[in-house]
């Protein structure tokens, strides 16, 4: 059997991955891919600690359906937040949508 | 299904896994070459012509004429796409029709995973084509292409939510996801699911027609007015993969129908003297020809009207066809 | 080394490529398919993990349709792709640091705890369990999760609707 800290060890760099990419990136929809991936990095935790865990159970796949299901809306409203403000400003550059600094 | 996972790796099972694989390729190739063959035939009949009839006896190597000519093609990549999605767009496209195949059983014995959610595992596998086929469209860079890409995304995620939900039907009545429970379920209860299933089944066949891309619902590669839909820069080989993942969806299509809906290799009037896997090809043919046929009668229709009829049309019928199905199962009819 | 490890290698080595190539790629739409990639060896994982509804599941809502979409949404917003003109160095290294900090302290965290070692069994069929558990303990969250996507739904039509379109 693969041991929990391998599983935890791959949630924790795919995290990091997530966390670097919601930082530097300005693109909009990559933003949007950096949170997913974060999600998804949580959902590996949660599912393996559902599977090790001290009073493991099958509610942890449970909140993995939840965190999917939020996910998803967050993914489609998001998107189309983006296009909405594309068609305003003809951009989705994260750094050039300021309107709010000045 | 970690039989033989769980196992000391060894080149041994791996051979195994591997040639299995390449049996079950072979076996899909086949029918491809011959399918495109009677579908040629068959729309021959019905527009009173004949059909391939010159290469070989009957014209049965016709198509293998065909795929040879494909293969020994140049492969030509234009200059402004995107090369590398070019190059991999029919291969992401191919994979996951090939995968679902693994899914379903043929006969009592002849499987190849016994896979507890096969269903959603059918769903979940078939929806990473649409991926192949947008960015084929995108990488081309040539307009019609690209709208061939849209139109086949919107077509093919549209259609998903009803062919979905007419599993659900089926899925109530059994308590199970696996497929091999399914066709068990239909054996013991000696009813094929297409007769309590009726709405359900209606629903599958159209929008497993329209998920298949093919007329009345050909819209992405409408001939005469987007010349060839997402497909129109590929030539040679990566042209035939993607004409490969539209037929080897027919097969995975129709046995995933005959699984579902007539039974399996389920034997009907107690004719148990022919073998599960003949009854199997059989109703299997069956639903292939059906395929054809609507193919040669249906005129397309248009691009709104597709649309509609999903949102409008199926969705709300599959939905009745789940809630009634539910409320018979709490009454305890089912 | 049984084939578990191997398959575990794989599909850990999908995820984290996916996403390194996700933050390396240029074009926008590679990073999409790059990032696909990732959520499919997740998807390998959590079947590791039996965790199959959630695998496939995983396979449908994330590397089906949220790549697809947000490939669909690079089409539409092109012109705000390729634009990475003003360089941040300074930013950028020190928003590398942090995320590797990060996880080095996650990292160093999972390496020192002692984590009970026998996995539970699950059971082979846990699909039916999650259904129950679903729609006994956690039947509230299940409705307020339908409404999310509802609203989800109507919100995203009415924000990427044209202004004063008819229909």
């Amino acid at each position: 059997m693969v041991p929990l800290g391998g599983y935890l060890a791959v949630g924790a760099i795919l995290f990091s991955i997530g966390v670097y990419g919601l930082l530097t990136k300005k693109n909009g929809i990559i933003v949007l891919l950096s949170i997913e991936l974060m999600l998804n990095a949580v959902n590996v935790n949660l599912v393996a600690f559902s599977r090790f865990g001290i009073a493991a159970n099958i509610t942890g796949q449970i909140f993995s359906v939840f965190t999917i299901t939020v996910a998803a809306a967050e993914a489609a409203i998001g998107l189309a937040i983006l296009v909405a403000i594309f068609r305003n400003k003809a951009t989705i550059n994260a750094s050039e949508i300021d309107i709010m600094k000045r | 299904m970690f039989g033989i996972l769980d196992q000391q790796f060894s080149w041994l099972n791996f051979t195994i896994l591997a040639l299995a694989a390449v049996a079950l390729l072979l076996v899909v190739l086949l029918f491809v070459m011959y399918a495109i063959y009677f579908e040629r035939k068959v729309i021959g009949w019905m527009q009173l012509r004949k059909g391939p009839n010159r290469t070989g006896p009957w014209g049965l190597f016709q198509t293998v004429a065909d795929v040879l000519k494909l293969l020994i093609k140049e492969d030509v990549v234009p200059k402004k796409v995107d090369r590398f999605l070019f190059l991999i767009a029919p291969i992401i496209s191919f994979t996951p029709s090939f995968m679902v195949i693994a899914a379903i059983p043929f006969t009592e014995n002849l499987y190849f995973t016994d896979i507890n959610v096969g269903l959603l595992y059918y769903g979940a596998i078939s929806s990473l084509s649409i991926t192949g086929i947008l960015l084929g469209g995108w990488a081309s860079n040539n307009k019609y292409s690209i709208m061939g890409g849209m139109r086949s995304v919107a077509q093919m995620i549209s259609y998903e939510v009803p062919l979905i939900m007419s599993f659900l039907g089926i899925v109530l009545m059994t308590g199970s996801l696996n497929l091999r429970d399914i066709v068990h379920a239909q054996i013991d209860s000696g009813i094929w699911f297409i007769f309590p299933q009726f709405i359900g089944f209606v629903v599958f066949l159209i929008a497993g027609n329209a998920e298949l891309n093919r007329t009345p619902f050909d819209l992405p590669e409408a001939e005469n007015e987007l010349v060839a839909g997402y497909f129109v820069e590929y030539s040679g080989f990566r042209f035939a993969f993607f004409m490969l993942t539209e037929y080897v969806y027919t097969f995975a299509l129709s046995s995933l129908m005959v699984t579902l809906f007539l039974g399996g290799w389920d034997a009907p009037f107690g004719l148990t003297f022919i073998p599960p896997i003949v009854w199997f090809a059989l109703k299997f043919l069956l639903l292939v020809f059906y395929l054809f046929w609507a193919r040669a009668t249906f005129p397309r229709v248009k691009i709104q009207q597709l649309m509609e009829f999903a949102w409008k049309g199926l969705i709300p019928v599959a939905l009745f066809n789940v809630m009634l199905t539910a409320v018979l199962k709490t009454l305890g009819i089912f | 080394m049984t084939g578990q490890y191997l398959a575990f290698f794989i599909f850990a080595l999908m995820a984290i490529t996916g996403g390194v190539f996700m933050i390396n790629l240029s074009r926008v739409i590679h990073m999409v398919l790059s990032i696909g990639l990732s959520f499919f060896g997740v998807a390998g994982l959590f079947i590791m993990l039996q965790a199959e509804f959630l695998a496939f599941v995983q396979v449908l809502i994330y590397a089906g349709a949220i790549t697809i979409m947000m490939a669909m949404g690079t089409m539409m917003t092109q012109g705000g792709d390729e634009g990475e003109k003003p360089k941040r160095r300074l930013h950028n290294v020190l928003s590398f640091l942090s995320a590797v900090l990060v996880g080095a302290f996650l990292l160093y965290g999972i390496y020192t705890t002692s984590w009970p070692t026998e996995p539970t069994d699950l059971g082979a069929n846990n699909i039916k369990e999650i259904g129950v558990t679903l729609f006994s303990n956690f039947v509230i969250p299940f409705e307020l999760a339908s409404i999310l996507l509802l609203v989800a739904l109507v919100g995203a039509i009415v924000l990427a609707k044209r202004d004063g379109e008819k229909d």
